[in-house]
């Protein structure tokens, strides 16, 4: 079993979080292909505009909630959130999208965090992920100085694209 | 007695990958006969990319136009890649994920 995330030293995890994602939003970045649009929240959080393609091309677009706090030590918490309030929802709406699931992603739109309930979405380049137990192989756990937000970010933008993209789940 | 034969010509092309472990990108300028296994024997090792490693099993190479797996074509040249299966000829590596 691997360890459970802990928090970073929050100025250390703030700044490491802001260089990995303005690496992203260099000219000709991962963000530019992909046409992702990013809100820092706060220092620890930032907000991140995906869009979705379905198979008959009907485009849509989610707000995703990247957090910080045990960054990079550990991957960034993962929530897809409501743009009235940027809170994750707890219900099946437009904001949850509906995703046929590729064999290394979970979604879990209630599940018990920390005796909270809360989304998972469960893959092992969220925080989440180390949080509920899980074995995975060697190769695929997160990384420090391998794996940054970018790979986070590249396997949620993967799986709102085809052929896993179905639509927003209401 | 002429040659009929015409040599084909040769073009140079642009191939960017995108390292989507950390974001890092690089471009390789190429001869459009180049095979692509040769640009995948750059990318791994590419300071740019900061792959860091040979190729692991579990690796993944998809055009970002469709997301043909490279690794199939390997032994085509970047021409007949760019033709029949990944016209952009931008490419995003990725590491084994794993979940549930």
């Amino acid at each position: 079993m691997l360890p459970r995330p802990e928090p970073v030293d929050a100025q250390v995890a703030a700044a490491t979080f802001s260089a990995h994602l303005d690496e992203l939003w260099k000219p000709g970045g991962i963000a530019h292909t992909h046409g992702w649009a990013r809100f820092d929240v706060d220092p620890l959080s930032t907000i991140v505009t995906m869009r979705a393609e379905r198979a008959d091309g009907t485009k849509e677009h989610y707000f995703v909630r990247l957090g910080a706090v045990y960054y990079d030590a550990w991957p960034p918490t993962v929530a897809f959130v409501e743009p009235d309030k940027w809170m994750q929802g707890h219900v099946a709406s437009r904001w949850w999208p509906q995703i046929t699931l590729p064999p290394w992603l979970g979604m879990h739109l209630h599940h018990e965090l920390g005796g909270r309930p809360g989304q998972l979405v469960c893959f092992t380049f969220t925080a989440e992920y180390y949080m509920t137990g899980h074995s995975p192989n060697a190769e695929a756990v997160w990384k420090q100085g391998v794996h940054t937000v970018a790979a986070t970010l590249a396997r949620l933008q993967e799986a709102l694209r085809q052929p896993y993209y179905q639509k927003p789940s209401a | 007695m002429s040659d009929n034969k015409q040599s084909p010509q040769i073009t140079k092309v642009k191939v960017k990958i995108t390292n989507e472990n950390n974001g890092k990108h690089a471009t390789f300028e190429e001869t459009d006969d180049t095979l692509v296994s040769v640009v995948i024997e750059k990318m791994y090792k590419s300071p740019e990319l900061g792959i860091g490693r040979a190729r692991l099993p579990a690796d993944r190479l998809r055009c970002n136009e469709g997301g043909a797996d490279i690794f199939r074509f390997a032994d085509l040249t970047l021409k007949r890649l760019g033709d029949e299966h990944c016209k952009s000829l931008h490419w995003l590596f990725a590491g084994e994920a794993g979940g549930a």
